[in-house]
């Protein structure tokens, strides 16, 4: 069954877990990319590369995140060319990787044929709202108003076309959490077919409350995971 | 290092972020002089520049002084930072230049000065020299533009002439001085500033602009004159005399994002005395200096090891004329490739070596090739003393398109010296041999055949051969332009561009401009002129304006007559090559005479000769070279 065509080198696969927080949440995606790659030369790693006139660490990153969008649980996979222990990978690529995209968890894992990725259909997002320009007594009432509707149907322009998509059935949870801050917490979908952006349920609170958009002062990725 | 407010609403908040990997961060209380350094241009120019590393690295080596990065904002970033009250600061703390000791600022092309402007300003300083309060930072100038400081002297307080590495930790010794006389910022008297001013002008290439009084000459042109004792007649460029052991920076700062030399560089040789005598860098970097193979490899896999960059870029006037490229790159390959880290070769000349060069750093991808014959016809690459045969050049690209190059960039410069219509169309009938040879080497891939060709405007800088030439007449040049273009047009493996000719003409005046110019780029600047060297935010009429304002016209300015005798607002700043040189070297291109290069010919008395011991330090030639010698 998990026979290898002749050739075919093993792959050995690293999951990587990590933070993007603080100032570091402004670099964009290709940036942190190549932050990783610089990071796995330094820390010397048997990195496997790609092929080609430009060979680069061959690495996965999971939903790259935005530029100004921090996560407290972000996930990468390196392919490796011969086999380290999770613990040595982690001590070196720690040491490596700069201030603000912080190693939390590196994982070697045994050869499989799918990405340890692929699972993954749910999200979770901590966003902070400005308290000075909404009240939480409003959004909460937004928030009850958005959970109460069967569907909800916006617009949604892809790369080919403008479609129209229900928000809300890939909307798992929404709540105003009761820190002192206000925080709106929410799972979304990240399953194809009812996929949810954080900022289209943005929008629509937004709109609830009678303004164009909601005044967000930090968008955080809480977590992805196998609901 | 701005806040995060504003890094949440500018575009590309990443080269505001500071920060970076082996970005040096020191406890501002546990220094003593703060030195802010700055070039005048965006994050992503000046990351790139490797002069400014260097210093970065050897300031920050002293344990009594900090060194920050500064560059100047896009301007959505400036927009809110004035909004917001926010000053332009350091990436590594954020704090304002006007809280800096020393502000150093790079001069690298003219087309900044503006820029210079409008980062004083932002950064709380006041602009002109003579406006600053005691208690505000020194503001120091370097770089080559420093060849001929006076269009700037009003705005520093000093320039380095020169090579900084060596002299930076002079000035800050001397400054550290002064500093335990006046700790008290706020208690400084201008008395106190000038003292400084005066010590300062006692180290070797610093050149202290208010030391000197400008008098206006029989071509009206203004001649700075001695006007202190401290003031010396002349400034002595500084040059490193040991540059094979001079500091190397191994552990460079990591951008967060792109910039446009994004990977590692290590500095080879310094220096070019080919003499081309059009070129202002093979003056003010002579005489050729290099470091040993043993340091080179050292130093890229220190760099490597410190950065993790996929590339690692060789850095000189001339790469293939360090006397053992060769086993420069074949060690670079031996020591790096396993990290799948390249080999980078910038500025190549044209001959069959460079090519194998090439072919060596390149060893899959073909991207473009770039040669500069400069002229198209042996007589006007004689003029100026190119040192190319059309020979080498057939010889070069035919070994280029052999080695599987498609796509050739050829550098071709117009306005020079004696050139007739005949030499403009001898461009093109080389462009036409080029291609059909190229389409002979390329064989079934002859559709893939480009020829990139890239026509600029001589510009003739301070203490070239070529400072005394009169600029063309703008009609004439574009007359000729039209004259290459129809020759070309329906041929479609070229493709024509030209550099904005009315930049040129702006970077014209400003080289060679004395004293007065300081009102005009003033001027400019408050009419809105920075970050000028980007054509979107250049305005010709802007100059024009600024001019007209003191009843001069840009165009007569631009094209003033000069003759060889006459006295020159560089006259004071001494690069080390005599005047008596230049001017031989004049002659001898209206007469279509070649010069040798003195690394293989013998000693051409350029004059440096008197500076330094020359011949104790000028790198060997490559030893192919000893027997070929210079064509």
């Amino acid at each position: 069954m998990n026979s290898l065509n002749p050739g075919e080198t093993q792959r050995i696969y690293v999951r990587i877990e990590y933070e993007k927080v603080g100032r570091l949440r402004f670099l964009g995606h290709l940036d942190v990319a190549t932050a990783f790659d610089r990071a796995i030369r330094r820390a010397e790693l048997p990195v496997a590369y790609s092929k080609g006139f430009h060979p680069r660490a061959k690495l996965t990153f999971v939903r790259p995140l935005p530029v100004g969008v921090g996560g407290l649980h972000e996930l990468c996979g390196i392919d490796l060319e011969e086999h380290i222990d999770s613990a040595a990978v982690g001590k070196r690529l720690h040491k490596q990787l700069p201030r603000g995209l912080n190693l939390l968890s590196a994982q070697v894992l045994p050869r499989q044929k799918r990405s340890p990725f692929a699972d993954l259909n749910q999200v979770d997002y901590a966003i902070d709202i400005d308290p000075d320009k909404v009240g939480a007594s409003e959004l909460a009432k937004a928030v009850r108003e958005f959970l109460e509707r069967d569907g909800i149907n916006i617009r949604r322009e892809t790369k080919r076309r403008l479609c129209t998509v229900d928000i809300r059935r890939g909307t798992h949870k929404l709540a105003v959490a009761s820190s002192q801050e206000l925080q709106l917490q929410m799972s979304l979908s990240l399953a194809q077919d009812d996929l949810v952006k954080p900022a289209e349920v943005l929008q629509v609170l937004g709109r609830l409350i009678g303004r164009a958009s909601l005044p967000v002062k930090l968008i955080t990725r809480v977590k992805l995971y196998v609901a | 290092m701005l806040p995060e407010t504003v890094l949440a609403e500018v575009q590309g908040p990443a080269r505001y972020l500071g920060g970076e990997y082996n970005a040096v961060v020191k406890d501002p209380a546990q220094v003593r002089i703060h030195f802010a350094l700055c070039y005048p241009d965006v994050y992503e120019i000046g990351m790139s520049h490797l002069g400014s590393q260097i210093l970065y690295h050897v300031i920050n080596s002293r344990p009594e002084a900090v060194c920050e990065r500064v560059f100047y904002p896009q301007a959505d970033a400036v927009e809110l930072m004035r909004q917001g009250g926010l000053k332009l600061g350091g990436l590594e703390t954020g704090r304002p230049l006007v809280d800096f000791d020393v502000v150093g600022i790079t001069l690298q092309y003219e087309l900044t000065y503006t820029t210079v402007l409008a980062m004083l300003e932002l950064g709380g300083v006041s602009i002109r020299s003579d406006q600053r309060e005691p208690g505000e930072p020194l503001v120091l100038g370097g770089g080559t533009c420093t060849g001929n400081p006076e269009p700037l002297a009003g705005f520093f307080d000093a320039f380095l002439i020169g090579e900084g590495e060596e002299a930076v930790g002079e000035i800050l010794d001397t400054y550290g001085r002064w500093q335990h006389g006046h700790p008290n910022r706020d208690t400084r008297s201008p008395s106190d500033r000038e003292e400084l001013l005066r010590q300062l002008a006692a180290i070797p290439g610093l050149y202290v602009p208010s030391l000197y009084e400008p008098e206006e000459s029989d071509e009206g042109l203004l001649i700075p004159r001695l006007a202190a004792p401290e003031a010396r007649p002349t400034v002595k460029r500084r040059i490193v005399e040991d540059f094979a052991h001079a500091a190397i920076p191994k552990a460079p700062v990591v951008p967060w994002t792109e910039i446009v030399h994004d990977r590692g560089q290590i500095e080879i040789a310094r220096g070019c005395t080919r003499g081309c005598r059009f070129c202002q860098a093979g003056i003010f970097y002579r005489p050729t200096r290099e470091r040993s193979v043993e340091t080179i490899r050292d130093a890229a896999t220190q760099i490597i090891a410190n950065t993790g960059f996929d590339e690692i870029s060789l850095a000189a006037l001339n790469c293939p004329d360090h006397s053992r490229i060769s086993e420069i790159i074949d060690g670079l390959h031996e020591d790096l490739s396993g990290q799948r880290v390249s080999v980078g070769l910038p500025s190549l000349r044209i001959d069959n070596f460079s090519i194998e060069l090439a072919q060596k750093v390149q060893r899959v991808r073909k991207t473009g090739l770039t040669l500069a014959p400069e002229a198209g016809s042996q007589r006007l690459r004689d003029v100026i003393n190119k040192g190319v045969t059309d020979q080498d050049l057939f010889d070069a690209t035919a070994a280029a398109f052999v080695a599987g190059w498609e796509t050739i960039k050829l550098y071709f410069m117009i306005g020079l010296p004696t050139e007739t219509d005949q030499d403009i169309l001898a461009i093109a009938d080389l462009l036409e041999q080029l291609a059909q040879m190229g389409r002979a080497k390329l064989g079934r891939r002859r559709r893939h055949l480009r020829i990139n060709v890239s026509l600029a405007t001589l510009i003739p800088k301070p203490h070239t051969p070529f400072q005394w030439l009169q600029v063309s007449d703008p009609a004439e040049l574009s007359r000729k332009q039209d004259l290459l273009r129809q020759r070309l047009n329906k041929q479609k493996e070229f493709k024509l561009s030209y550099p904005n000719s009315q930049l040129t003409l702006v970077e014209s005046l400003l080289s060679r401009g004395d004293r007065s110019l300081g009102p005009i780029i003033e001027h400019v600047y408050a009419e809105g002129g920075v970050l000028e060297a980007w054509h979107e935010n250049f305005s010709y009429a802007r100059w024009e304006q600024a001019l007209a304002a003191v009843d001069k016209d840009l165009a007569t300015e631009v094209q003033r007559q000069w003759n060889l005798n006459q006295q020159l607002p560089w006259d004071h700043i001494d690069l080390g090559v005599s005047r008596e040189f230049l001017q031989r070297e004049y002659a001898r291109a209206q007469q279509g005479l070649t010069t040798p290069d003195c690394r293989v010919a013998s000693c051409q008395n350029c004059g440096l000769g008197e500076m330094l011991p020359c011949q104790e330090i000028i790198a060997p030639p490559r030893r192919e070279e000893c027997t070929v010698g210079h064509k």
